[in-house]
């Protein structure tokens, strides 16, 4: 297969691109420090410069891309360097399929592996497919066979991504059995040579699962033993939450070509108030019922992203805590009454007794959620 | 380590950082003890202030170590730190050892951040513990220096009990120094003193330093007592202790070369398969090279106890991971060890046994080999005292003390004469459980309000349970020092999400703050306090209670019950907000989706409150014209407003009109219900209401007593609905032959 084209002048803009295209620079400078030193097989990068460029180091250039316990990072380092796949289980919007991006863009240079599981995931969206033109005319041959990801990524050594796999039917989850403890795929059609591909070093798999999805389609006890899990937490800090909130809603609204900002105060509203229905638990430690959307904070940046929009398209100026009251229930409640019934009770009990301007606004806007 | 440094050196003096005031019974230190153990050291003040702190030593403890090896060199031990009494009332750590304050050092950020690590611990574990092969000398270089760093960031901010403490230890220092020889010291402290004690033993006087203790000291004292890593574990912010205790007891006794983890990973295997949970060979297998892998990524020279926990949470844990997850809960156990002291026989009583001794001694109730039973009557203040003292033993769990019956303050169900009936007996392991309770405090009452704590930790989400904590620390007369027990009791009210749980506390704690007598608590702050929060959580509660639709049960009207007279005895002196309540009870009482039995009882709340208006509840009761809600609702209507519905004789004919709009066999299906509501009146209350309702009292007079059962006459009811229903069916109607 001939590498993917890179894209040397990046027009038409793109809507979202790889990591590796977007911090390019950084992984170069990286891999070349590492040149000399050993590293796993098949790695692009030491374990070392994997973790600089995922939790950021100020001595190596390189900024900080995923807010979370350097504990946590090095164990899914060390996990792709074992012969166990890698889990990443966690709340929706916790940032579980951004960090397997980072890591296969450090770790193999390609995070575009990537098999998305769904109800009607094939084996052939996993493994390969024919080109059935080819087939016809010459039987199966390397030409006429169609990689998809797993195949690619095990002859080329390289990371492999699988989004969402409890979504995926179990009779296709186990499909990843016999790769991931013999580190062969059987292509039975082929002849001879080409019957078995034997992974490559530097391939492995980094799965994502989320766990409200949980009992969907529970991994069976075989698939599991073979993975490493890691439980990607909410951000645990709030302060740092309330900074990335910040700067990805800045993000966003500047790359919509919007001017209004999401001030400290109305963020650190924003973030509190997702913080204290996730954990269901007031920073004074009063329990809450439990809400049955998962409050991440990716909610919560999409909240301060349409709060910014609505500000600047209908508002005269800043985002105030109204815009904040306004899209709390739209972007982040879905469609659950109950809900909407306990965001209420928060208001009713919780942000009454908060004293400051900003937390009084955002009490006088509570209407907004009737 | 410090061992090996004295033993290679051999100074002629040691001087470790402890208690002064010890040094004249060091010897009782070297009497076989079982570690591990530690010098408790109490003091109080004419101002009634008391307060103790403990001076842990466990096996691998450089200041135990530095003892040992002293003795085994046969050098001159002392203890240089000011004695705690002269700095308690400052200084109000506890454990004596403990690194809480680093934990939240500014430095400490700093450092985790340059060294990549995420906590105190782990830069600590990476900076002296990890590597068994680094020099004493450089060990100890490298402690100088991270005091250095330390002091540099406090600057001009150390408090002043450290200065006294430092100005003395130096005097020490410099005493020691004089007498044996300047290179013939060691010296054991904390690196945060050390950079400020090298430049204090450079100059001053080298007399020895007087101990002076001021005048409003009226007791001080120091004794031996049993500890356990249990204790030494418990995290808890400023007292932060030394995490891991069994770890490093492991990594201390492991030979040379041989891996720390390996026996402690079996450990974990063994207990996780004993829960019958799956910890294969080859998951095993995957820990030690996950582990392996992290020691080399982090720069140990070999697993630690970080990368031992990183491995298995990695390796083995195959779920959502909480903090609460069993495999980390083992590995916590093992890792925490289960070590616990003991003193050697002949070491003098701990100070708790002695104080149990010289009270039960003062109140006569010393138990003998042959039981005996004391009565106390209650009302008594003498026999009061005596009862509380009977407590404070039985929340200890010290054998022989055993309460057979008498006034039961949780149930309540016969206050008329208050008493109590103990039976004391001598028993075997009364002095070991009171050497055991040592641990809890040096005083009954000290030790009485830690185990409450203890207790009261161990509770999870109950504020009932947490309120009959409360209780017996009113019984043992300990309520006002058992301040973390009730900050505990605050968290747990907090964190109570079931109304009839919160309920139950409030009804407890509504006993103690208005009407007890017997025990003097009412009105007291502290049960106002635990009022005041279990009346908001359960308004709160109240909110979200029976939303899903579900028939009330009668657990939920109680609870309008109790919240109510909460706030009729504590709206005063608690300053509890009349609105705010009634505000919440009408949301409720409007809300369709709620089971009628609340809605009911949300009414009769509103009604003696004075905000609702009787006409509405008349009004209301239309919509509950159904037979299978009109019973629950009145039953919760009658329970909160009895005295107010029994006087509003348009309400009971509003009832008669609904109950007269239905068929026989509506009625018969309301009867229970309703019946159960009306139990709420006393027999002539209900004669009265039968009275208004069918003509004047003497028309109705006192009802004729059934001649049968209430069962019975409701059967034979019934029975009759049914032939009239089956004589309707065939066209007969013979309800006009009824009279």
């Amino acid at each position: 297969m001939p590498p993917k084209p890179k894209s040397a002048s990046p027009a038409p803009a793109l809507q979202r691109p790889a990591v590796e295209e977007l911090h390019a620079e950084e992984l170069q400078r990286l891999a070349a420090a590492d040149a000399a030193l050993p590293k796993p097989p098949g790695w692009r990068l030491t374990p070392q410069s994997v973790l600089s460029f995922v939790l950021g180091d100020a001595a190596a250039g390189t900024p900080a891309k995923f807010v979370g316990k350097r504990a946590l990072v090095e164990r899914c380092v060390v996990a792709l360097a074992t012969n166990r796949g890698l889990m990443l289980i966690g709340e929706p919007g916790t940032a579980k399929s951004w960090l397997s991006e980072l890591l296969a863009a450090a770790i193999s240079g390609d995070s575009t592996l990537t098999i998305q599981g769904s109800a009607g995931t094939t084996e052939d969206a996993i493994k390969y497919s024919w080109n059935y033109a080819l087939l016809l005319a010459e039987g199966p041959t390397e030409r006429a066979l169609v990689p998809a990801p797993l195949h690619r990524g095990m002859s080329r050594g390289q990371i492999v991504r699988f989004e969402e796999i409890t979504r995926c039917p179990l009779e296709i989850q186990d499909t990843l059995l016999s790769v991931l403890s013999d580190r062969v795929l059987h292509v039975p059609e082929m002849k001879d040579a080409g019957r078995a591909v034997y992974a490559a070093q530097g391939f492995n798999v980094i799965a994502t699962a989320n766990t409200r999805d949980r009992g969907v389609n529970e991994m069976s006890a075989a698939l599991k033993r073979r993975f490493n899990f890691e439980t990607i937490p909410a951000i645990g800090d709030l302060a740092e939450e309330i900074a990335l909130v910040e700067r990805e809603t800045a993000r966003l609204l500047a790359h919509a070509g919007v001017g209004t900002r999401l001030p400290r105060e109305v963020a650190e509203l924003l973030v509190v108030t997702f913080r204290e229905l996730r954990a269901a638990q007031t920073s004074e430690g009063r329990a809450l019922e439990p809400l049955t959307t998962p409050m991440s904070t990716a909610e919560a940046v999409s909240t301060g992203f349409a709060a910014g929009l609505h500000a600047n398209y209908f508002g005269s100026g800043p985002i105030t805590p109204e815009h904040v009251a306004l899209h709390v229930a739209a972007t982040a409640l879905k469609d659950a009454p109950e809900d909407l019934k306990r965001v209420r009770h928060y208001f009713q009990h919780v942000v009454k007794d908060r004293r400051g301007p900003h937390w009084e606004a955002y009490y006088r806007a509570r209407h907004t959620l009737d | 380590m410090v061992r090996d440094l004295i033993l290679r050196r051999r100074p002629r003096a040691v001087l470790i950082e402890g208690p002064a005031d010890f040094n004249d019974r060091l010897g009782e230190l070297r009497l076989g003890h079982k570690l591990p153990i530690a010098i408790y050291s109490y003091v109080s003040w004419s101002d009634g202030g008391r307060q103790g702190a403990y001076y842990p030593f466990c096996l691998y403890s450089p200041e135990w170590q530095a003892l040992q090896a002293a003795w085994a060199v046969s050098a001159e031990v002392r203890f240089i730190d000011l004695p705690y009494a002269l700095v308690a009332r400052e200084d109000r750590r506890t454990h004596r050892y403990g690194d809480g304050r680093l934990r939240a050092h500014d430095y400490v950020h700093r450092l985790c951040r340059t060294l990549e690590v995420d906590d105190f611990d782990a830069a600590w574990d990476l900076l002296f513990e990890h590597d068994a092969r680094i020099a004493p000398e450089a060990v100890c270089g490298r402690s100088a220096e991270f005091g250095e760093h330390l002091r540099a960031f406090d600057e001009d901010q150390v408090a002043t009990y450290d200065v006294a403490r430092e100005d003395f230890m130096a005097a020490h220092i410099r005493a020691a120094r004089a007498e044996f020889g300047p290179d013939q010291v060691a010296v054991v402290t904390g690196s945060y003193h050390t950079p400020a004690l090298r430049d204090l033993v450079e100059s001053g006087s080298s007399e020895a330093p007087e101990i002076v203790w001021p005048d409003d000291l009226t007791e001080r004292g120091l004794a031996l007592t049993p500890y356990s890593y249990e204790r030494l574990d418990q995290l808890a912010g400023y007292e932060a202790g030394m995490p891991s205790p069994g770890f490093y007891h492991a990594a201390w006794q492991s030979a040379e070369g041989k891996p720390v983890h390996r026996p402690l990973l079996a450990a974990v295997a063994r207990r996780v398969r004993a829960l019958r949970q799956p910890a294969s060979t080859a998951d095993l297998i995957a820990v030690e090279a996950c582990a392996q892998s992290l020691a080399a990524l982090r720069g140990h020279a070999q697993v630690w106890r970080r990368d031992l926990i990183d491995a298995i949470t990695g390796a083995l844990v195959k779920d959502e991971l909480h903090a609460a997850h069993p495999f980390l809960a083992e590995l916590h156990q093992v890792l925490r060890g289960d070590a616990r002291g003991k003193l050697a026989a002949g070491s003098p009583l701990p100070p708790l046994v002695l104080d149990v001794q010289r009270r039960l001694e003062a109140a006569d109730l010393v138990p003998a080999r042959a039981a005996r039973e004391v009565r106390l009557p209650l009302t008594e203040p003498e026999a009061m005292e005596r009862s509380r003292l009977l407590h404070g033993l039985r929340v200890l769990g010290v054998p022989g003390f055993e309460r057979l019956g008498g006034t039961d303050f949780g149930l309540r169900e016969d206050l008329s004469e208050l008493y109590e009936l103990w039976r004391l007996a001598w028993a075997a392991e009364q002095d070991a459980a009171l050497i055991e309770s040592s641990r809890y405090g040096s005083a009954l009452d000290e030790a009485v309000a830690a185990r409450l704590h203890e207790l009261a930790q161990a509770i999870h989400g109950s504020a009932a349970r947490g309120a009959r904590l409360l209780l017996d620390a009113v019984l043992a007369d300990v309520l006002t020092l058992a301040g973390p027990m009730r900050e505990r009791l605050t968290e747990l009210i907090h964190a109570d999400s079931s109304l009839a749980s919160v309920s139950s506390a409030l009804h407890d704690l509504l006993y103690l703050y208005g009407r007890d007598d017997a025990l003097g608590t009412r009105g007291q702050a502290p049960i106002g306090e635990a009022l005041a929060l279990a009346f908001e959580r359960g308004r709160w509660l109240l909110e979200v209670a029976g939303a899903s639709g579900a028939r009330a049960d009668g657990a939920d009207v109680q609870a309008v019950r109790s919240l109510r007279d909460a706030f009729e005895i504590g709206e005063q002196p608690l300053t509890l907000d009349r609105g705010e309540f009634a505000t919440v009870l009408a949301r409720v009482q409007a809300d369709r989706q709620r089971p009628p039995g609340l809605r009911g009882a949300c009414a009769g709340a509103l009604w003696t409150l004075r905000r609702a208006d009787p006409e509405h509840i008349r009004r209301d009761l239309q919509l509950f014209a159904e037979p299978e809600q009109l019973g629950d609702f009145l039953h919760g209507l009658f329970t909160l407003a009895r005295e107010e519905s029994s006087r509003d004789p348009q309400l009971l004919r509003a009832i008669d009109s609904v109950v007269s709009a239905w068929d026989e066999p509506s009625y018969l299906a309301a009867l229970p219900s309703l019946r159960l509501a009306f139990m709420a009146f006393t027999p002539r209350e209900k004669s009265y209401l039968a009275g208004r309702l069918f003509g004047p009292p003497e028309a109705a007079a006192e009802p004729a007593p059934l001649s049968v059962s209430v069962a019975e006459a409701e059967a034979a009811l019934r029975f009759e609905a049914g032939l009239l229903s089956l004589a309707a069916e065939y066209g007969i109607d013979l309800t006009l032959s009824q009279p």
